[in-house]
């Protein structure tokens, strides 16, 4: 009975184990972009090089290797474009402020109106 | 494209016909003439209709499979006649400041020809989000894709011009606010077609296009801005001051509310457009995905949200703080509850993000109820409220849809059984079937999640003319969810066909939203047609 | 502000946007990734094409002054147009190539140089495409140049005139 108990709670906790790989794995795969195919992630794609990446990502992945270490590789060999979350970097700052900008304009303008109109 | 021109000289034909004074009648169709001219120019100099293919070809390429749907024919179509119906707007604009009579009863009639293209693009929009969810077999159905954003961008500006013109309409101020917003939701129309059909965008739909036609649209919308801009600036209407003023007045929720919704619309054209720039500029590439624009859009929609319940309880000219407080508890009351009670019962982890989006399209769902039921004539705001009734539920639907939606990914050969989380997946049996363009193979699958037992049958379909294989999705839907059911070739191994099953919570939920968005637009042009 | 000052302003922004977009409408837009160029080439090692002995180790690389690591694959194309560019390399301009078989049936592989003739001195077979991916490539045929195992140059594409003339100067 120990015996029985013992198996059942190990495929549990081997399916859960699983199930959470799975989605660690669509996410990452969800995140990279085919970049041979036209705005695609390689997720959605099933073009030779995305299926390439997808071995080499769930290869990676089952050597222990975690999603921040998978991101930075495929940076290193074929730069920002391939990883659709653009961070916060150099690069990428405007991408955040512009519309922020935009925001605190607006409010600014909003804020002016009401006092001028409260005299 | 000639798509494009007959639009513009169809709206200006039915613009002829209603009544408004001489002046601002001529001036209108004048500056829409020129509309047409341009367009008129730059299909004949860049893709006459009726060049003849040289040589003529023996045999046509086909089309595309997945666009040989009806429901991608028909998307375009309201799509473009949103598009090309802002024009119209833009004309009348034009026409108002050139002759000094943007005022109140400009806003009356420019209320009609604002609301009208804005409800066919919101169908527009949804009927596309529909077509990619229905048959691209990815189970989502907003990709932020750039085309998908070039749609979305006139939407908000629209959306913020029928608030804005509601304000000028009611207490005769805003005047340049609302002039430049008539101009801007045009100019952004003719930037999504821009983008999309110059071929400056990496997407799926980007057609195919020479450099030249691209330097033609881009100088003809950028000739269009310029003038345009430059009667606004000439011709920009006084600005009209009034003595009293506080905080909660409706006016000022809905210009708070413009302020985000034009601070969504720049979300949406600088993630759009940043990249493709920066890359002209210096060569480096980076990509901005869904990521970005969750994270970036979510906490502003949240605030957005809870302007939205209030604003159209405040009266036009009475401050009314009191009213404000009664309400702000019981709306709190009820969406706290009606939040936790999901919470506590379908997930095991909590998202703060997840909470406060449960929470406050719960709480605008809840004020639009109690607004409802607090209408003396409904008839009056009957198109506001199943408009705002529809953007709660939408947002309400996509905060569950996306965090209990479930994927299960796996390659499987018939007889095949697998259990993952909640769901037993058999795959009963295979058929064949042979149609005139293409054969398509069957899979039966079933699907079992606790007692509950379901059919479905997707394939894929190979087309002969070109050769390509495409992946019909089965849906079988309720209005608590759908399960969704894709096939595809096998990457990994070649005996076994890959697998894709979607458990999407409130899908029909989604698009009811869109359709009661619509349909309030819809109902109130209509009101103002009769008036 | 006076309407003129907002009017030219309004002009000189719409000019920059202009320029703008029309460098975007006359840049590439296919993507080429050189994020490996000024860098050292990856360490791998790979079973040669001919003799099942040998092993390509891309420690070699290290050791030449100048090398062409060249990737293709028999079922490729364009491989067969750029093949006379590498036999000239081979022949004329005693450029030591290292070949990466990509994806390929070795049958098919040493077919192909049979029929074309081989201008490799060693060829790694990348059956999984393996190699490739960490030297960042992601279609065939590619070419890279390398200084003392530094890439210093890459191609992508079949090589062409221009592609030729860049790597005889860089041997220089």
């Amino acid at each position: 009975m120990k015996k029985f108990i013992f198996i059942v709670i190990f495929l549990i906790l081997s399916s859960n184990v699983f199930s959470a790989n799975e989605e660690l794995k669509n996410k990452i795969y969800k995140n990279i972009r085919c970049i041979v195919c036209q705005g695609q992630s390689i997720y959605e794609s099933n073009s030779d090089f995305a299926i390439d990446l997808k071995k080499l990502i769930s290869k990676k992945l089952d050597n222990g290797e975690n999603e921040k270490q998978i991101y930075e590789f495929l940076i290193s060999r074929y730069g920002d474009w391939i990883v659709f979350n653009p961070g916060l970097n150099f690069n990428s700052l405007a991408l955040w402020l512009l519309p922020l900008i935009v925001f605190m304009i607006g409010g600014f303008l909003i804020f002016r109106l009401n006092n001028k109109k409260r005299k | 494209m000639v798509l494009f021109i007959l639009i513009l000289s169809l709206f200006s034909f039915v613009f002829f016909r209603t009544k408004v004074s001489e002046k601002l009648r001529v001036y209108t169709v004048f500056f829409q003439s020129i509309l047409i001219l341009i367009f008129l120019i730059f299909l004949i100099l860049t893709s006459n209709p009726f060049d003849q293919m040289d040589p003529r070809p023996s045999q046509g390429l086909g089309l595309n499979p997945i666009l040989q749907d009806p429901l991608l024919a028909i998307h375009p179509p309201f799509l473009y006649f949103g598009y090309v119906g802002f024009s119209l707007v833009f004309s009348f604009a034009l026409a108002g400041l050139v002759t000094n009579n943007f005022d109140k009863s400009w806003s009356k009639i420019a209320n009609f020809w604002i609301i009208l293209p804005w409800s066919l693009l919101t169908i527009g929009i949804g009927l596309g989000s529909f077509w990619a969810y229905y048959e691209l077999g990815w189970g989502g159905y907003w990709f932020w894709d750039p085309v998908e954003n070039a749609s979305l961008m006139p939407w908000l500006a629209a959306t913020a011009l029928i608030h804005s013109n509601i304000v000028t309409l009611k207490k005769d101020t805003l005047h340049s606010w609302t002039a430049l917003l008539s101009i801007f939701t045009f100019i952004m129309s003719l930037l999504g077609t821009f983008l999309v059909r110059s071929g400056v965008l990496n997407s799926v739909h980007a057609f195919a296009n020479d450099p030249y036609r691209g330097v033609y649209i881009l100088s003809a919308i950028l000739f269009i801005t310029f003038f345009s801009l430059a009667i606004f600036i000439i011709k920009s209407p006084k600005k009209v001051l009034y003595g009293k003023y506080s905080f909660f007045l409706r006016d000022n929720f809905i210009l708070i509310n413009n302020c985000f919704l034009i601070f969504f619309l720049s979300v949406v054209l600088v993630g759009t457009v940043y990249p493709i720039i920066l890359d002209a500029i210096s060569g480096k590439s980076i990509s901005v995905g869904p990521i970005y624009y969750h994270t970036i859009l979510a906490p502003f929609l949240f605030v957005f949200l809870f302007f939205m319940s209030h604003g159209p309880l405040l009266s036009w000219n009475k401050e009314d703080k009191f009213l404000q407080i009664k309400n702000f508890k019981i709306f709190f009351l009820i969406s706290i509850m009606i939040s936790s009670v999901i919470i506590f019962w379908f997930f095991d982890y909590k998202d703060i993000i997840l909470i406060l989006g449960l929470f406050f399209s719960a709480y605008l769902i809840t004020s639009v109820i109690f607004d409802w039921f607090s209408q003396k004539k409904l008839s009056l705001n009957f198109g506001r409220l199943v408009s705002h009734l529809g953007f709660g539920t939408l947002i309400f639907a996509i905060f569950i849809n996306a965090y209990l939606s479930k994927e299960i990914n796996a390659a499987m050969k018939v007889g095949d059984e697998i259990k993952i989380q909640d769901f037993i997946i058999k795959f009963k049996s295979i058929n064949k079937i042979k149609k005139e363009n293409y054969e398509e193979v069957f899979g039966n699958f079933l699907v079992t999640n606790k007692d509950k037992q379901v059919e479905l049958t997707p394939s894929i379909r190979k087309y002969d003319q070109p050769i390509q294989f495409t992946s019909e999705t089965s849906i079988k839907t309720n209005f608590i969810v759908d399960y969704y059911f894709a096939i595809n070739l096998s990457e990994f191994e070649k005996d076994k066909i890959m697998v894709r099953f979607y458990y999407k919570p409130l899908m029909f939920w989604i698009w009811l939203s869109i359709l009661l968005i619509a349909f309030g637009g819809i109902y109130q042009t209509f009101k103002l047609r009769n008036e | 502000m006076n309407n003129k000052y907002k009017i030219i302003i309004l002009g000189i922004t719409v000019v920059i946007i202009f320029v703008l977009f029309l460098r975007v409408l006359n840049s590439n837009k296919t993507y080429q990734p050189n994020q490996m160029i000024g860098k050292k080439i990856p360490e791998f090692i790979l079973e040669d094409l001919f003799n099942k002995n040998t092993r390509l180790d891309s420690k070699v690389f290290s050791d030449k002054d100048f090398a062409v690591l060249n990737i293709w694959a028999s079922w490729c194309i364009p491989c067969r147009i750029e093949h006379p560019f590498l036999m000239d390399f081979r022949d004329k301009n005693q450029i030591n190539i290292i070949g990466l078989n990509y994806k390929d049936e070795s049958v098919n592989a040493k077919n192909f140089l049979k029929k074309y003739g081989n201008p490799y001195s060693l060829i790694g077979v990348d059956k999984k495409g393996e190699v490739a991916i960490q030297l960042g490539a992601y279609g065939v045929p590619e070419t890279y140049v390398l200084k003392k195992g530094k890439i210093i140059f890459k191609h992508i594409g079949p090589l062409n005139e221009d592609a030729v003339n860049k790597i005889l100067e860089l041997k220089k």
